[in-house]
Order: C-alpha cells, then sequence, then structure tokens
C-alpha cells in the first residue's frame, strides 16, 4: 500500500480526510523521523526532497544539506518531492475488527465493521507474514507498523515501485549496505538499477534504520512475484479490477476480483 | 481406482481452517508440532495459531523428498492458462521463507484436504503421500490439480491483497487527481 504523506500538497488528501487523529500523527512524526533519518534525501536516488530544500533556501541563500555540502552546488535534478514508503503495507496489519485506522487508511473500507470474510482474509495474511520470518507479526504490531524501521524515504517513482513489488533491496553484507535491484526486464528496464547504497543513519543514531527483516521479507515477495510469473497475472487481475464494469469484459479474472470484494480489499463494483 | 484417485475437485478448505489444526494439534499429547516459544501482544487473541511449528528431522526430510517429487512431476517451469507458474511459486516460496517446516506443513495439509476431503494433519498427510511414486497417473493428475490451488491460494490470500492496496477504486483514482 502507498503510505499516506501528511503534507498539504499530498495527492493522497482524500484520504488524510477520513484518517483518524491518532494515524495522521502518527504518520507525521514517522515522515519527520524518516527525513531526518535519511538525511531528506531519497533512498534509491539520493535526491533531495524539495520542499525542505525551498524551506532552507527562504531561510538562507547559503544553505546546506544534512552533511553540510551546499544545496546550491546540487544540479535541479537532484531536488525533488519525497514521501514516505511503509515496507511493509500497512494496512495489511490491521486485523482487528472495527479498527479505525483501516477504516482510515483505506477508503475501500467503507464501514467500521469489517465482515467474518474480511477480517479471516487479514488474520490469513498475517498468517502467511509469520511464516515468511515467524514472530515479525508482533515486530509490526500496533503502532510499529507506523516505526522508521517499517519506513524509507522515497521519490513519489521510488515509492510506487517498492509498494508494487518491483524493487527489492538485497544485503551486501556490509553495515547497512544493499544492492537494490528492478524486476523490470526487456524494455523497460531502467539502467539506473542494480544500484548500491548504504543506508544513512540519524545523528546520535536515535532513530531506528530500516529493518533487515522487513527489507528481507519484501524481497522474498518480489523474487516469488518475479520468478512465477504470478506479478503479471495480479497486474491483469489489477487492470481488470479497475474496470467499474467486469460482467461483460470477458475476463478471465472475475472469480479473484470477486475474491478481493469478499474479502473486503474492494469495495462494490 | 485407490482412493488416492478420488479427487475432490470443489473443496476449498480454508487456510484459516489449516492453520487452526495445526494450532488444535500443538496442544495434543501426540504433538508433532512443537511451538517454540509464545509472546504476548494485542494481536495474540486473534493470532494464536502464530507459533512456529518444527516437524520432527524425519518429518522434514521426507516433506522436502515429496515436495520435490511433486514439483519435478509437475514441472517446475510449467505455466498455466492464467500465465503463472504454480511448481515455481511454491519452489520458490519454500527457498525464501524463514519457517520452512511450517510452510511444508501448509502445503501437504492443504493437499491432502483437498484429496481425500477428510480431516488432515502433518502426519497423515505425509503417509498419504509416502508412496505417490506408485501411483496412477490419473491420481497423480489429481495431486497436479490440488497443487494449482495451493498456489492459487497464496496469490488471493496473500499476494494479490499485498499488491492491490497500492490501486484505489476508480472513484478514489479520480478524486485524488482532481485535487
Amino acid at each position: 500500500m502507498k503510505t499516506p504523506q501528511p503534507t498539504p500538497t499530498s495527492s493522497l488528501s482524500t484520504i488524510q480526510a477520513s484518517t483518524p487523529t491518532s494515524t495522521k500523527r502518527r504518520i507525521s512524526a514517522l515522515r519527520h523521523d524518516c527525513l531526518v533519518r535519511d538525511h531528506h534525501r531519497c533512498v534509491v536516488t539520493r535526491k533531495f526532497d524539495i520542499t525542505e530544500a525551498r524551506k532552507r533556501i527562504a531561510i538562507d541563500k547559503n544553505c546546506t544539506d544534512d552533511d553540510g555540502r551546499p544545496l546550491k552546488t546540487e544540479q535541479r535534478g537532484n531536488f525533488q518531492y519525497l514521501e514516505i514508503a511503509h515496507i511493509l503495507p500497512h494496512c495489511l496489519t490491521k486485523v482487528a475488527s472495527g479498527d479505525e485506522d483501516l477504516v482510515g487508511i483505506i477508503p475501500a473500507t467503507s464501514s467500521i465493521s469489517l465482515t467474518g470474510h474480511e477480517t479471516e482474509s487479514k488474520k490469513n495474511i498475517l498468517r502467511i507474514l509469520d511464516i515468511f520470518d515467524p514472530g515479525i507479526t508482533h515486530f509490526i504490531d500496533g503502532a510499529n507498523i507506523d516505526s522508521p524501521s517499517n519506513a524509507l524515504t522515497l521519490t513519489l517513482d521510488n515509492h510506487r515501485l517498492l509498494g508494487e513489488f518491483k524493487i527489492y533491496f538485497e544485503p551486501t553484507g556490509g553495515a547497512y549496505e544493499y544492492r537494490i535491484h528492478s524486476t523490470d526486464d526487456d524494455f523497460l528496464s531502467d539502467p539506473f538499477f542494480p544500484v548500491t547504497r548504504t543506508l544513512m543513519l540519524s545523528p546520535n543514531r536515535t532513530i531506528d534504520p530500516p529493518s533487515p527483516r522487513l527489507l528481507g521479507i519484501h524481497r522474498a515477495i518480489c523474487l516469488i512475484l518475479k520468478l512465477s510469473g504470478a506479478a503479471e497475472y495480479i497486474e491483469h487481475v489489477l487492470r481488470d479490477s479497475e474496470l467499474v464494469t467486469v460482467e461483460a469484459d470477458g475476463s478471465t479474472h472475475v472469480g479473484d476480483i470477486i475474491r478481493l470484494r469478499i474479502d473486503g480489499w474492494i469495495s462494490a463494483f | 481406482m485407490s482412493r488416492k484417485g478420488q479427487f475432490q475437485s470443489n473443496l476449498h478448505p480454508p487456510v484459516s481452517y489449516l492453520f487452526s489444526r495445526l494450532r488444535h494439534h500443538s496442544g495434543d499429547s501426540n504433538n508433532y508440532l512443537m511451538p517454540s516459544h509464545r509472546h504476548q501482544s494485542s494481536l495474540e487473541a486473534i493470532l494464536d495459531f502464530w507459533e512456529p511449528f518444527s516437524l520432527t528431522p524425519q518429518q522434514a526430510i521426507l516433506a522436502r523428498r515429496l515436495l520435490d517429487i511433486l514439483v519435478e512431476d509437475y514441472g517446475l517451469e510449467r505455466e498455466i492458462e492464467k500465465r503463472y507458474k504454480p511448481a515455481k511459486l511454491i519452489y520458490t516460496m519454500l527457498e525464501l521463507v524463514l519457517s520452512k517446516d511450517s510452510f511444508l506443513t501448509l502445503f501437504f495439509t492443504f493437499l491432502h484436504e483437498h484429496l481425500t476431503s477428510g480431516p488432515s494433519n502433518i502426519t497423515l498427510a505425509l503417509s498419504y503421500f509416502e508412496d505417490i511414486g506408485t501411483w496412477e497417473p490419473a491420481a497423480r493428475n489429481d495431486v497436479a490439480s490440488a497443487l494449482e490451488e495451493f498456489a492459487h491460494y497464496m496469490i488471493t490470500q496473500f499476494f494479490l491483497p499485498c499488491v492491490f492496496n497500492l490501486h484505489p477504486p476508480p472513484c478514489d483514482a479520480f478524486l485524488t487527481q482532481a485535487l
């Protein structure tokens, strides 16, 4: 799931409108912590947050980045709007019936009360997550899901790629160092990938770095989807689900879309 | 036809049901699924299954050998109409999950439930598949269908919802673009 952003310019402002205050506050704190930890740069591209740059320039034309380098020496293309992305989708960990956070984050969940199917489906997610890494559901329990250990600072494009499981982080063995791969191939392959990055740490290391366990689960999901061909199949299902009237489109995926509907992942057609 | 050829194609034992069975077995005096630890948390009331399960070394070896046979029999690279590879999905998942015993238990009890329509546990399931090398082709085809069912269940119950949440319904997408 794409993480809701607290800034007024966020394209997800409709979601914010229905987001409970507690979640908004958590997400806002998460954004602040991640930006500080990641030195206001995208973890993948190293581009600097343009909103922060504007703020600093307004105060001092000779402002610097978090590491003391003058911002004016950066190329214009190195400034971008940055977002905070959850490594594991935020909503997948919200399983309790009547969870207000779930309702707020997923617009499709139009009712506070989840049906039995919906709750059961979300529990299945957690059960399978625990097979990937035993005990991980406790690691992301409750407010921990909005911990900096489950989040990265990314450009909009890379936020989308991470959420679609199209990029993944492979540990190199070096401290906080990862080789970031893309699963796109053929002419969609971006020559930028793979790229090796060492994750930034916060001053005095007071903010948790991204969790290697969560990045490991994300990587495993990416590889399973890619190697089995399920990624393409899921894309087809999603494309079909975007057609409001599916009954006459000849889709072979209607059954799975109905399953998503029953399980509460999408609203009525 | 042997009982191993009687495939109940309409059965869909939910994963939760199988997890529930695993949970119940963990309290059995003849238990072969040993919870390694237990935690308290707000999720525990819901996730009362969550202790990882351990197979005995013999069960783990047998389960792995049987899975290799099933995957080889089916064809690792075999693609179905939906354009994905069920055996590759299962095999890659086993390679990448950390709780391999839990995955193997889920896999074999799922298949066993599908093929027999009766209650299952890992001991019964492994015993059922132990002589798969001698099964007649029709029975092995039934296993192939059950294997596809398992892969599809993993997609619809886990992978699809994981990715789906990126995509808001059309009306929400329209509204967010309009703002």
